[in-house]
């Protein structure tokens, strides 16, 4: 384990890398990108490369040092996770009473807060002082996957590395050589779900999902009220398609974005169709509506997602996007 | 141990006197003058942005006045109050992180103290950084210190948020405000540091850093720092936008000229180069709306683009501008906000971003380019509803004649014979026309159609709800024939008014004059079949006026003329 096991952040390594070779390591950063990016496993990397007992740019794995920040172990790194819905202020007070006591002989003390952006209003501005003059050696990494979030008094004192999203073509690669099929592998790479949750989809029912996610859009297209039938006949029927629905909206917006494409496609210069096996389909769509009309509904099928991460009825959330979508406002 | 002896930059170049506290003289001045005449107050209030001083003022006033050489517009920084006082080990000046200790009870802790005399220098300084944390209770608990300390104590309140203070503690302090620090302050600031550290840099690095920080110098000097810890020894611009994630300038004004050109396709495609080369589309909206503001500015008020340092305008972006107009330029950046602002909560940025460039390529195809067209036929129907009023007035009893005849030139004389023919003539007409049908020009019509259709609707709604039961069946160069499945809807549609609407809107559509020719279903399908012509259906319409005529006589003998209106619509 290293920073080589990192894949596709070169720059952030190569950034830290150099920080640890010419000792610049800053006292507080901020790792901020998408989930399933490497953000987590960097932070640990840097965590053991600080203190490794081999010092230099990366971490041995090998020394007691190295063994015991990998298992958790290590009394001078800390991680904070959200205690229930947020982090306390309580558990930024119990850190800065650790903190009141000097560390170990050549150590670097680590904290890693994770899913920083999940702290109370309270705890962020009560890190602001300990983090712009730290007591002792300290690297604090606050993890986060929503940057905007964040307290911009926080940020400011931190240095932010950016973690990429993989392109979709390069994510479309690797996918395939995890031995998905290549239509399949082109959709799920431009959807924004982290990887892991790629696998658990059986490849005969992901490209059932999205004939059924078209045909549906074929029915909101052409203006008929049997569209919201199909919501509660098709999507609401069993439990399981319930926790897909967040996965049915991704596709749904995504066919759109390629029926939009096909509109601006005259001269064929763009790189279109994400749905590649799905011609015949997006030709006879395409034409049903005018761009803006496309964009409205995009809108909605957007909104609707966001609104099926609060506290409403799917299918109230569903049905109304389904209206607007027709209606052709928002 | 690597690292540990680092200290970041912003912490390395913390401001010692009032005179490097660059950007907020207003500031400095006023507390100099004060140490100076020795009006010094017993309770201020810093407040401002994130990096603009606020902290180091507060530390620099502690130790101006309790400076052994003092006290002295400037703290001397040599002798040993000023010493321990930068190194935070002197007793009587207290730095409270209020985030951190917020409640009531440290308050009375702090209120049980100040009472005691200073014991090594001449004034007890509680600095209270970040005080908007206070609990209600607390702030309270301050109140009767905060109006009346011993004599030997001086409170400074420091805050980003001043509006969360009771305006109770405010009206106790004096207020000082804190701007953002400007663009050529924060570069020269900048230069000094590098300058120092003998590196070398490239200016246009400076202006992204700056443009990058936003008016905090504690951002700028953050930026540095990871720039430095990037690219070793030297300072390129390229490293700054790396890091930054922002794109670069060329790039950005690329997918705007695929913009300008109405061209969402290759402003998509350059979009996507971007992100396959790893920018966030967070970061890019941001810079796109930044470029639309600085061309925006380029067009108002050049001179203050050069002042600022933003515009690095060279011949791509001078072109740029001259292309766009300022109406369309501020409705980018509404379109731009707009989105950006939704950005922040959706899980798919890069769609949202990519429709946001549809509707900026598309948004111009509403509006411009038959601009020009449309303003001229509307001013050519002022013109001629100007005329008629004129007649009105002069012979009020003109009304029952038949209108007059339409100026010659407004295009709109053939088109009111075109509607007059109804039945045998204009299938006869018809008949001739199948030559001239070209399949590509369907083709184009059907594509077209959602959009004419939306344009109707927009224009008069009950107009759409006749016209969507038509389909276009044929097109030539400058007509197209829409069959209708029902006969009213089909003769609705050839009313003047409504057909001459949905002729308008075509053209503009299209792009050229065309004009509307109905026909039923049925009869399309025999003409195309080559079968001899049939009786035409529009022969019912006066059959279907005079029914109507009927029935409103009917209503008004019923109701009384003063009750009845007379509507189209259904």
């Amino acid at each position: 384990m290293s920073f080589q096991e990192v894949k596709g952040q070169s720059q952030v390594i190569r950034l830290l890398q150099n920080g640890l070779l010419h000792g610049k390591i800053a006292h507080a950063y901020c790792f901020a990108g998408p989930r399933g990016v490497g953000k987590q496993k960097t932070a640990m990397e840097l965590a053991k490369a600080l203190n490794c007992e081999q010092k230099g740019a990366d971490a041995c794995d090998r020394c007691r040092s190295c063994l015991r920040i990998e298992h958790g172990n290590h009394p001078d790194v800390i991680r904070i996770k959200p205690d229930g819905a947020s982090i306390k202020i309580d558990q930024v007070r119990q850190l800065q009473r650790a903190f009141s006591f000097s560390p170990g002989k050549e150590v670097v003390r680590v904290i890693m807060i994770e899913q920083a952006d999940f702290m109370t209003p309270q705890a962020a501005n009560s890190l602001l002082k300990f983090l712009e003059e730290p007591v002792s050696a300290m690297v604090a990494i606050l993890i986060t996957e929503n940057i905007h979030a964040m307290l911009p008094t926080v940020l400011s004192r931190c240095q932010i590395l950016r973690f990429s999203q993989l392109p979709p073509a390069i994510l479309a690669k690797k996918l395939e050589e995890q031995g998905i099929r290549k239509d399949n592998a082109r959709i799920l790479a431009h959807l924004s779900q982290g990887e892991e949750e790629y696998q658990l989809l059986d490849q005969e029912e992901f490209a059932q999902l999205c004939r059924r996610v078209i045909e549906w859009n074929q029915e909101i297209l052409s203006g008929k009220s049997s569209a919201l039938v199909s919501i509660q006949r098709e999507w609401l029927q069993k439990q399981t398609e319930n926790e897909r629905l967040p996965l049915v909206l991704d596709i749904l917006l995504l066919w759109l974005r390629d029926l939009v494409h096909h509109h601006l496609n005259k001269t064929g210069k763009l790189d279109v169709s994400v749905f590649s096996e799905w011609e015949a389909a997006r030709e006879e769509q395409a034409y049903r509506w005018n761009r803006s009309r496309l964009l409205l509904g995009m809108e909605a099928v957007l909104r609707a997602r966001s609104q099926l991460a609060g506290p409403m009825q799917p299918q109230a959330v569903l049905e109304q996007m389904v209206l607007a979508m027709q209606e052709g406002s928002l | 141990m690597l690292g540990v002896s680092y200290r970041a930059l912003y912490r390395v170049w913390r401001p010692q006197r009032f005179a490097e506290l660059v950007g907020q003289e207003h500031v400095t001045q006023t507390l100099m003058n004060a140490l100076r005449e020795g009006h010094l107050s017993h309770a201020y209030l810093f407040n401002g942005p994130r990096g603009t001083g606020k902290t180091s003022a507060a530390k620099i006033l502690a130790k101006a006045v309790n400076c052994e050489r003092g006290p002295s517009p400037e703290p001397c920084n040599e002798c040993e109050a000023c010493r321990r006082i930068t190194e935070g080990t002197l007793m009587d000046v207290v730095e409270i992180d209020a985030a951190s200790n917020r409640g009531v009870d440290e308050i009375r802790d702090l209120r049980d103290k100040v009472k005691y005399a200073p014991t090594e220098v001449r004034y007890k300084v509680y600095i209270i950084d970040e005080v908007h944390m206070l609990t209600t209770e607390a702030f309270n608990a301050l109140l009767k210190t905060l109006e009346e300390p011993p004599a030997h104590v001086v409170f400074i309140l420091a805050t980003t948020e001043p509006h969360k203070l009771p305006p109770t503690i405010i009206s106790r302090c004096q207020r000082f405000s804190f701007r953002r620090i400007s663009f050529e302050h924060i570069i020269g600031r900048l230069r000094v540091i590098l300058e120092s550290g003998q590196i070398d840099y490239e200016e246009r690095a400076l202006f992204a850093i700056a443009r990058a920080a936003d008016g905090g110098m504690r951002d700028a000097l953050s930026l540095l720092d990871q720039a430095l810890a990037f690219g070793g020894d030297r300072l390129d611009e390229s490293v700054v936008l790396a890091i930054t994630g922002s794109a670069s300038q060329d790039a950005v004004y690329r997918i705007l000229q695929g913009v300008a050109r109405l061209d969402a396709a290759s402003a998509l495609n350059e979009l996507d180069e971007c992100v396959m080369n790893g920018l966030e589309p967070e970061k890019l909206i941001q810079d796109l709306t930044h470029a639309c503001r600085d061309l925006l500015l380029f067009k108002t008020a050049p001179q203050l683009t050069e002042k600022n340092g933003r515009w690095t305008g060279e011949g791509d972006a001078v072109r740029l501008a001259e292309s766009l107009p300022v109406s369309r330029l501020t409705e980018m950046l509404d379109v731009l906000v707009h989105h950006q602002q939704q950005m922040k909560w959706t899980p798919h940025p890069r769609i949202l971003l990519e429709m946001a460039i549809v509707r900026l390529a598309h948004s111009q195809e509403d509006v411009g380019g038959f601009e020009p067209d449309a303003v001229r036929e509307l001013k050519e129907r002022v013109r001629r509803l100007e005329q008629e009023i004129e007649k009105l007035k002069q012979s009020p009893v003109a009304v029952s004649s038949p209108p007059p005849s339409a100026p010659p030139g407004a295009g709109f004389s053939s088109k009111e014979e075109e509607r007059r023919p109804s039945s045998a003539k204009s299938l006869a007409v018809r008949k001739e026309w199948l030559g001239q049908l070209s399949s590509e020009g369907l083709a184009e019509v059907r594509r077209a159609w959602p959009e004419i259709l939306g344009r109707v609707k927009e224009e008069k709604i009950t107009v759409h709800a006749w016209l969507i039961d038509g389909e276009p069946v044929g097109a030539a160069q400058d007509k197209v024939i829409v069959a209708f499945k029902s006969k009213i809807h089909r003769e609705t549609t050839e009313k003047e008014a409504n057909k001459a609407l949905i002729q308008q809107v075509m053209t503009q559509v299209l792009g050229r004059p065309v004009t509307l020719h109905t026909i039923m279903l049925p009869e399309w399908n025999e003409l195309r079949a080559a079968a001899p012509a049939q009786p035409s259906p529009g022969e019912t319409q006066p059959v279907q006026q005079v029914r109507e005529d009927d029935v409103v006589k009917k209503a008004i003998d019923f109701f009384g003329e003063n009750l009845v209106e007379i509507s189209d619509q259904l």
